[in-house]
């Protein structure tokens, strides 16, 4: 298993977008991120509740106490309006920045 | 995000954070929980299961320090958190912290004293309108270099002639009365008519007045003045019928017109004036200001002009290059050699020689003081990293249970953050009663009007200073903490000195503060040896048994028969009141401020440049109440004020008999004063005597005699007397109102007072650089002990060592005091050789002491040496009492 570096400011993105599909709890997210990238990422707690809880501060995701899919208590976050706008913009961001580094390194 | 919704957040945030962290802890647990299940289902035991989640998840107080960290408002909550721990901190090392914060308020109460005082002398602008734009203008010449007021008719010519705005105004002394109230002397100017309108200074009540360059011409046609709002307070409750309301200004009428703004007392920053009068009206210049108003040659009045976008700084001075040139070629016997020079406008709010003196001084005590803050800041920092080494142990388990170095350092940098700032506060009351003695102390050139407040300029500076200084003593020793060793802090809870190398760094805070504290106590030894010598000065006259009282027979007008008449009257009574001797009267009083500016040339020689030398008109038995000698010829004599003569007769001083006339026979000898006709004639020799200040080289003087120039009516009746000459002061003051009621008295003093004047720079000198030595001296003792305090306890077990093997006493106090000895000694010598160049930046303000004074330098050897010496031994003694045996067991 390759570990890939995660580019700083990709982990919100990578949330919201994760959170977009459905309500999840934090390792709930943290799997279904390692499964999307076939285990090139791995999300530890310390990165991932900060930015969670950031995420929660700045209104784009909010959290409530639930029931995870396996039946335990878990806290549950949700993306909200904001979220999902702001994920809209993060993704056209994204996209261009990707192409414009693509374009750089495949410049002959 | 807004700003107000991240407000929102925040406070939410702040309400709900114990919720916040119940949430996390029960998430990250259950985070825990879930993993060991998968590990459980994947086959390992329960225990290793929960190891390896635990592992996993990295710690669960890492994460939630990284949380805290991450939430909106988080940095405000982890200020608040090192807030209330370095409370926590002071609260235990009450002691430390008191020591700290003391020097420190020592150390910014001076700064913040020193720049108040300086801020309002020197740095702050008049209440004018565009004072960027404003320039001063003075007069100089090659043969006279300098910053001179200009004449009055050479202000009008330039006025005239350039294409620029400028105003003029000049000191005059004025006596006012009005209908039922005693009379009373104002400080007065007479400005030209263009003033107001020139500074755009407004009236706050009525009106200001604005004329022309020609209406200024018009001899007393405006008798209108405006008054200052502190005057109309004192003297008119603040009625607002004061408009139009008639005063006496020199008994001729005046019309109050207007009331100046609270804040404007006149571009001068020292003299607050209290009426202003336009230029036009001459009448109230009598005697000797009316010469001097008449006379082109001699300059009374400050110039300033304005700036315009076409004409800059740089033409300004260009056009009166020209203008002097042409002036001079005009009138060739006033302005000979003339030249005119530009002043920015804030640099020119007093007297250019008086204001360098002030820079000087001003500079001086700014770099004492910076010493001082300096010299605590060393001590400061020295008393943290000492505690910084005590607290290794806690900070190494703060670093072990998860925070990170760079928290570690924040924290550090706010305590010392609010070391200075408490400083900074205590410091402020110590700069409220160091101004409170500082104009206590307060000479008599500077009046009681003069205020150096508190401001806000003066708190932002305080604020300043706390912010800077916090890093330059708290960085060092947070980041020598930072640096801290886990494992090691916590097996010892020990410094090894060795490791984080503090015992380097303190030790070099020893020399910077030995160097700072021997220019210190160098400075003072100084001060004290000039004014030593200061008391030693003999001034040239019997300062003991003369009394004076002054006033001006202008503000009633005398016309010159009556002004002779008056000072006969006065004198013939006072010989009758019992103690007694003799009283005469002069125009100047000596050591009490320049005498009259008299241009001369030797007769011979008139078409020579004129020489500056400065006079006194003296009347009858003048030299023999000042028992001032008279070495050669004779004084003046009753016939010498012969109502015709085609001569002025006049006693010169030894100095300007041997500069003008070395080598001749003085007597007989003839010069001419520019402006008189008749020319003088030497009829006697005068001892030299300090004329201006205590510190004054040798200078040329003459008298001129009373009787012959009655037109000069500001009069200081001397008089000596047998016993206390104090005590006759009211019976003089008496015989002058028998003589005429309606006459102002101006001051009432002795001669013995005008020396203690005299005497003040080289006393306030004095006191406060000892002051400040002192201060420096006991914080640099401070430092030393505190240094070697823990040296000794860093040693404790090899001092028992070495006690248990059998050193002697000797052994161990050698041992310790040859810790701070090379350091000391180190900064003796590079503050020795500091003090010696830098002194003569001093020399101006000593008094007969070379700034390499050698005792002055041996004396600060022998006192740092002293005051080191012992704040090193007391240490090491309290070592030698402690029992080798119990130490050693500890250990």
């Amino acid at each position: 298993m390759t570990k890939t570096p995660l580019l700083q400011g990709t982990l919100d993105l990578l949330i919201l977008q994760t959170l977009a599909l459905g309500p999840l709890h934090g390792l709930g997210i943290a799997d279904r991120i390692q499964q999307v990238t076939r285990g090139a990422l791995h999300i530890k707690a310390g990165s991932l509740f900060p930015a969670l809880y950031r995420l929660d501060a700045d209104g784009l995701v909010s959290g409530a106490w639930g029931e995870s899919r396996s039946g335990r208590r878990a806290k549950l976050y949700t993306l909200t309006k904001a979220g999902r706008k702001r994920l809209a913009d993060e993704k056209k961001g994204w996209a261009r920045a990707a192409l414009a580094v693509r374009q750089v390194l495949e410049m002959r | 995000m807004s700003v107000s919704s991240r407000a929102r957040t925040w406070i939410r945030s702040i309400r709900h954070r114990d919720r916040i962290d119940a949430d996390l802890r029960r998430e990250l647990s259950d985070w825990i929980e879930e993993l060991a299940a998968r590990y459980e289902a994947e086959g390992a035991t329960p225990d290793a299961a929960r190891r390896r989640a635990l592992m996993e998840t990295g710690g669960i107080d890492r994460v939630k320090e990284a949380v805290r960290d991450q939430r909106v408002g988080a940095s405000l909550d982890a200020f608040a958190l090192d807030l209330r721990y370095a409370w926590r901190l002071w609260r235990r090392y009450p002691w430390l912290t008191g020591a700290a914060i003391l020097s420190l308020a020592l150390g910014m109460g001076a700064n913040t004293a020193v720049f108040s005082v300086m801020n309002a002398l020197l740095l702050k602008s008049a209440p004018v309108s565009d004072a960027g734009t404003l320039v001063a203008v003075y007069s100089t010449s090659a043969a006279n270099p300098g910053w001179h007021q200009t004449s009055f008719r050479n202000y009008e010519d330039l006025r005239d002639a350039l294409p620029i705005e400028a105003l003029a105004y000049a000191a005059i002394p004025v006596g006012m009365s009005d209908a039922g109230s005693q009379a009373e002397q104002v400080a007065t100017e007479i400005v030209s008519g263009n003033y107001f309108e020139l500074l755009g200074v407004r009236a706050a009540l009525g009106r200001t007045f604005a004329y022309t360059a020609s209406e200024d011409k018009v001899a007393d046609k405006h008798p209108d003045v405006v008054i200052s709002d502190a005057l109309w307070n004192r003297r008119f409750g603040r009625r607002t019928d004061v408009l139009n309301q008639v005063v006496q200004l020199n008994a001729r009428p005046f019309t109050i017109v207007g009331v100046a703004p609270p804040a404007f007392h006149g571009l001068d920053v020292i003299r607050a004036v209290d009426v202003w009068v336009p230029a036009s009206n001459t009448a109230i210049l009598t005697g000797v200001n009316g010469f001097y108003f008449r006379n082109r040659s001699i300059g009374m009045f400050d110039v300033v002009a304005r700036t315009t976008s076409t004409a800059g700084p740089r033409q300004v001075e260009s056009m009166l290059q020209a203008q002097a040139a042409r002036l001079a070629q005009l009138f060739p016997q006033d302005n000979k050699g003339l030249s005119f020079v530009t002043r920015s406008f804030w640099r020119s709010r007093m007297n250019p020689a008086q204001r360098d003196t002030w820079v000087r001084a001003g500079g001086l005590l700014t770099v004492v003081v910076a010493l001082v803050l300096l010299i605590a800041c060393a001590n400061v920092a020295n008393l943290l990293l000492a505690r910084s080494a005590s607290r290794k142990r806690e900070l190494a388990v703060r670093l072990a249970i998860g925070a990170t170095r760079s928290q570690l350092v924040r924290q550090l940098l706010l305590e010392s953050l609010m070391l200075s700032s408490a400083g900074a506060l205590a410091g402020l009351g110590i700069a409220w009663g160091a101004i409170r003695l500082l104009s206590a102390l307060r000479p008599a050139f500077v009046p009681a009007s003069f205020e150096a407040p508190l401001d806000w300029q003066a708190l932002l500076f305080t604020g300043a200073v706390a912010f800077l200084i916090a890093p330059l003593f708290g960085l060092l020793p947070a980041l020598q903490a930072s640096r801290a060793d886990v494992v090691d802090g916590l097996k010892s809870g020990e410094v090894s000195l060795q490791r984080i190398g503090r015992s380097d760094f303190s030790l070099s805070l020893l020399v910077t503060q030995a160097t700072l504290t021997t220019i210190a106590l160098v400075l003072a030894s100084l001060f004290v040896r000039s004014l030593r010598h200061a008391q030693t000065i003999d001034p040239g006259f019997d300062a003991d048994h003369v009394a004076i009282v002054s006033f001006d027979l202008g503000m009633l007008r005398y016309d010159n028969t009556m002004g002779p008449a008056f000072v006969r009257r006065v004198n013939d009574k006072l010989r009758t009141v019992p103690g007694v001797i003799s009283s005469a009267v002069a125009t100047h009083v000596l050591l009490d401020g320049a005498g009259l500016a008299s241009k001369i040339t030797l007769a011979g020689h008139e078409d020579a440049e004129a020489l500056s030398v400065e006079a006194g008109a003296v009347g009858l038995d003048y030299f023999r109440t000042m028992k001032i000698p008279i070495v050669a010829g004779r004084g003046f004599q009753e016939s010498d004020g012969a109502a015709v003569s085609e001569f002025g007769w006049a006693v010169v001083n030894q100095t300007m008999a041997e500069r003008l006339w070395a080598g001749r026979q003085v007597i007989g000898q003839r010069f001419h004063v520019l402006g008189i006709n008749e020319p003088y004639v030497v009829v006697g020799v005068a001892s030299d005597a300090l004329y201006d200040s205590l510190g004054e080289p040798r200078r040329p003087y003459f008298y001129i005699y009373y009787d012959q120039t009655p037109g000069l009516k500001k009069l200081t009746l001397h008089v000596l007397t047998a016993g206390d000459s104090r005590r006759l002061l009211p019976m003089i003051q008496a015989e002058i109102h028998a003589a005429d009621r309606n006459l102002p008295v101006i001051n009432a003093r002795t001669m013995s007072d005008v020396l203690r004047d005299a005497m003040w720079v080289p006393r306030t000198g004095a006191a406060l650089l000892l002051m400040f030595g002192s201060v420096a001296l006991s914080l640099a003792i401070v430092g030393i002990y505190g240094v070697t305090a823990f040296f000794v306890r860093q040693r404790r077990r090899e001092i028992g060592i070495r006690l248990a093997l059998g050193a002697t006493a000797a052994d161990i106090l050698f041992l310790i005091a040859r810790r701070t000895f090379v350091p000391t000694v180190l900064g003796l010598a590079l503050g020795l050789l500091a003090s010696y160049f830098g002194g003569r930046l001093v020399a101006p303000l000593l008094i007969g002491v070379r700034p390499a004074d050698p005792k002055s330098f041996a004396t600060a050897v022998v006192i740092l040496a002293a005051a080191a010496g012992a704040a090193s031994v007391l240490p090491a003694l309290v070592a030698l009492r402690m029992a080798p045996a119990p130490i050693l067991r500890r250990e």
